[in-house]
């Protein structure tokens, strides 16, 4: 009986794991793969792709609105590419590029063989492109695609959607089981993966802001699948949740929405604090300043983020009392957030300061996430939001905030550890093209839109009076280069992965501190085979080691 | 320095491609059912048959490694940490139905007949409604009728609680037996936890058909009957699924799976129920009673 | 002061739940601390169902009490 036990055991050890041997050849390693870079570039290729027809929906809306008056497109398709814009970029290209990223680093930054689940790692990516398929194919349908706006307010998304809006649930559904699954992940890898000299406190930070961020995605993601599936019902099988007819309320839904909402925003926000925060000490040559208030400052934001989900809703005749509430809260969460620019800058500070690409995108997303940040500040007062609600104004708050911000973050974390992917070097002349060429067009693509939401123009209207012309026009040519400039990235990045100059050292930025810095460049199919000792993480932390 | 080879890297899977291509099917067949696409329901069956298909054969792989001996300690704490906040995951979906249930008491209900700042809504959209919890007469009776009566929680509820309270203390009592290797003892107290689910399931059963068939309490029937059927539905539905789990892992008992230092699946299985159990006590107070 | 009586022990199973999961989470097969927290809210939810019944015997609460 013994003997049959160990010779299974044995088989079946040599069966299935997957220790010892490198990649299986063709196609059938994407599918099957359970190895946590693959299954990152994965994410990274799904993001990217949708980033670019979601980008080619943001074209058609700023052609249409290049000049007044209806010129290329049916209002109601105007109304669907503003949805399916906000949807695919939200749930297609941030979320998925940072859930790549993190599948990428997060083991290769904690000492880990991988993601500590890996079968189901593999599920949550390949679930995407059905989810994915599925959104997109509404724009197909008899009837057209979701023409709601991205938050799909009841009654537009129930009374009065067309037949394909529940296809749009079902791909909401899947993109949501997803998340968790990908949260449940790290949640898991950070926790029980970690080498164990690393201490919670030893963690770099971008392991830190991912660990918070899958924390809200875990408490987040099954309320959204909760407010469609009412919706679903509402549509299909009679129920009155956000119908006040049966007593329910079409308000109900956006609050719903919210409790989710707000949490996602601040889900596509804290991965990009992070990734700043390990490039900002790598080129400045000095430890984080303020390590500590940094996870502190995360945190907090984290557990804000579930308290203030009203102040969307100003407008909606809340009682005086929730809008002070709702005020207060709002503004309260710029606290931490100061908390972290103030660290980034001081970081800077007396730094010995060079400029490489990813510095410059860092540097850049510190400057206009302010920006977008202090807009923020102005639409969480109530008085105030009275003016701005659903104004253009509002538009290029979280345009700041999520492009120059979250999409900034993105691209810097690619272009610093792009070489440690491939072993080779970017282009970086024309990575500095790209550079200025994105960082001017997408202020002249949304810095206007600030001026235009102040003087009152609505957000997804196709056509608008003639005062606002002007600005549109600028606002349009600055969208259609800051659409092109994503085609330089696309070279630059299959350029540095086919010819790029080789990169043999491991620790590709020579200031750069962190455990994915000691391994071998280009990086191993397998990463740490051998815990890394206490010594070397304390050696390699990015806010205690010596630069 | 302990090495990492220890940790079990599975090698690559079909599973989740196959779980993905059947989730896909059954979602997107069963939206097109909703359209009178007679094809859409085929390939809702579909694709719930390539979902259970994936189920069992990436289960049963688990299994297998795990009777192998291939996962350590390290590998069951991965496994018990995606567990535990999977049930946190389903006590945030309960909690939006919760949510929807305290809002539409509290404000909904109360603003359409004129309370706090909402006098003219009151005046101007349905002037004859009054308002009240459980909500029998809706605002518009045209759209949403009325139910002839409701559930009394002092009946098949208070029942169903009682059934499923004491199959959590079945279950406990089972996993007692497990840690002190009682196996006897574990598999009546499986045995008894499973019983006591079906019973559940069928007065459940009951209950939905009392409703429909004589009370005319359906999920048109407001926003009360809209939660009430939400909320007892989904969980009706848990019940069922974790029933099912239990089957499965009794089934592993009997084959000798399972001792008191390894017993993963048993125990996941277990939490569900218990997650399940106190998500009932909740509907109980909060659906039934009132309170 | 019911519904207090009844959210308090409602409250207690959650926590006694929640605990439970913790101590599933990080102590591995076969905690102690896990099992006691489970026959906690276990007992709490029996004693809460209890009270329950009391309470509606002795009149102090009326279920939905329309019909």
């Amino acid at each position: 009986m013994a003997t049959t036990t160990t010779d299974i055991e044995a088989d079946i050890h040599h069966a299935h794991d997957d220790h010892d041997h490198g990649p299986e050849p063709g196609l059938m390693r994407w599918v099957k793969t359970t190895n946590h870079k693959d299954i990152g570039y994965l994410y990274m290729w799904f993001a990217f792709a949708m980033l670019l027809i979601g980008g080619a929906m943001a074209m058609v809306i700023r052609a249409e609105l290049f000049t007044p008056g209806l010129q290329f497109v049916e209002p109601q398709f105007f109304n669907q590419m503003t949805t399916m814009h906000g949807l695919i970029m939200v749930f297609g290209a941030i979320m998925p590029a940072f859930v790549g990223l993190a599948n990428i680093q997060i083991p290769t930054m904690v000492g880990a063989p991988d993601m500590a689940l890996p079968r189901m790692n593999n599920w949550s990516f390949w679930i995407l492109p059905f989810a994915g398929a599925m959104l997109l194919s509404t724009m197909f349908m008899e009837g057209g695609g979701p023409a709601f706006g991205w938050t799909f307010y009841a009654p537009l998304s129930t009374t009065f959607a067309p037949d394909s809006t529940d296809f749009f649930i079902f791909a909401i559904h899947m993109l949501g089981f997803s998340s968790i699954m990908g949260a449940i992940n790290i949640i898991a890898t950070v926790m029980n993966m970690r080498a164990s000299g690393m201490k919670l406190m030893d963690m770099p930070l971008f392991v830190w802001t991912w660990f918070i961020t899958a924390f809200l995605l875990i408490a987040a993601m099954p309320v959204l699948a909760g407010a469609v599936t009412m919706m679903l019902t509402d549509r299909n099988f009679g129920t009155s949740f956000f119908d006040a007819a049966g007593g329910g309320d079409p308000v109900m839904f956006q609050h719903i929405f919210w409790f989710f909402g707000h949490p996602e925003v601040y889900i596509m926000i804290l991965p990009a604090f992070g990734i700043v925060s390990q490039i900002i000490p790598t080129f400045a040559r000095k430890p984080l300043f303020g390590y500590s208030s940094m996870v502190y400052a995360t945190a907090s934001i984290a557990i804000l983020s579930f308290v203030v989900w009203a102040h969307h809703m100003f407008l909606t005749g809340m009682p005086v009392a929730g809008q002070m509430y709702f005020m207060y809260a709002t503004i309260l969460i710029s606290v931490p957030t100061g908390v972290k620019v103030f660290n980034w800058v001081t970081t800077m500070w007396k730094g010995s300061m060079t400029f490489e690409i990813p510095m410059m995108w860092a540097i850049a997303f510190v400057i206009l996430f302010t920006v977008g940040g202090l807009s923020g500040l102005m639409l969480g007062i109530v008085p105030a939001d009275i003016q701005y609600h659903d104004t253009y104004f509002v538009v290029a708050h979280f345009h700041y905030v999520l492009v120059s911000g979250a999409l900034f973050s993105i691209i810097a974390g690619v272009y610093y550890w792009l070489p440690k992917w491939c072993g080779r070097m970017f282009n970086e002349k024309l990575a500095k093209i790209h550079f200025w060429w994105a960082v001017i067009s997408v202020n002249v693509l949304f810095f206007p839109m600030h001026f235009l939401g102040l003087a009152g123009m609505p957000r997804r209207i196709p056509d608008y009076s003639l005062q606002f012309a002007d600005f549109n026009l600028i606002a349009s040519l600055g969208g259609f280069a800051f659409g092109l400039s994503f085609l330089l990235l696309a070279y630059i990045v299959v350029d540095c992965i086919r010819n790029g100059k080789r990169v043999e050292e491991p620790r590709v930025w020579e200031s750069a501190k962190g455990l994915e810095w000691t391994l071998p460049t280009p990086a191993p199919y397998h990463t740490f085979n051998d815990e890394p000792s206490r010594e070397l993480i304390l050696k390699e932390s990015s806010h205690t080691g010596v630069h | 320095m302990q090495s990492n080879e220890q940790y079990y890297v599975p090698s690559g899977s079909y599973w989740p491609m196959v779980g993905s291509v059947g989730m896909a099917a059954l979602l997107g067949g069963f939206a097109s059912s909703l359209h009178d696409n007679h094809l859409g329901t085929g390939i809702m069956v579909l694709g719930l048959g390539i979902i259970l298909f994936m189920v069992f054969g990436w289960m049963g792989q688990v299994v297998q490694e795990s009777e192998a001996g291939h996962y350590n300690l390290q590998v069951d704490k991965s496994f018990r940490i995606g567990m535990g906040w999977f049930i946190f995951s389903e006590v945030m979906f309960f909690a939006a139905f919760f949510g929807a249930l305290f809002y539409a008491r509290e404000f909904s209900v109360p603003w359409l007949n004129g309370e706090g700042n909402n006098f003219w809504t009151g005046e101007l959209l349905w002037p004859e409604f009054k308002a009240a919890w459980p909500l029998v007469e809706m605002p518009d009776p045209q759209l949403y009728p009325s139910p002839d009566g409701l559930i009394h929680a002092w009946g098949i509820p208070a029942i169903n609680t009682m059934l499923l309270l004491a199959s959590g203390a079945t279950l406990t009592w089972a996993h007692w037996a497990l840690l002190n290797n009682k196996r006897d003892q574990l598999i009546y107290g499986m045995i008894a936890t499973i019983v006591l689910g079906v019973i559940f399931i069928g007065f459940q059963v009951a209950e939905y058909g009392e409703a429909y068939g004589h009370l005319n309490l359906k999920m048109t029937s407001g926003v009360y009957g809209s939660t009430f059927f939400m909320l007892t539905g989904f969980h009706g539905f848990h019940v069922v699924l974790g029933t099912i789990m239990l089957v499965v892992i009794l089934m592993r008992v009997i084959r000798g799976h399972f001792d008191a230092d390894n017993h993963f699946g048993f125990e996941a299985v277990a939490w569900y129920w218990h997650f399940v159990d106190v998500v009932w006590l909740g509907l109980f107070i909060y659906v039934y009673w009132l309170v | 002061m019911i519904k207090i009586v009844v959210l308090g022990f409602f409250l207690f199973i959650l926590y006694s739940l929640g605990s439970a999961l913790y101590y599933m989470m990080n102590d591995g097969a076969g905690s102690q601390r896990m099992m006691k927290a489970l026959a906690m809210r276990i007992g709490a939810s029996i004693a809460l169902f209890g009270f329950m019944m009391f309470a509606f015997w002795m009149g102090w609460i009326q279920p939905d009490g329309r019909f």
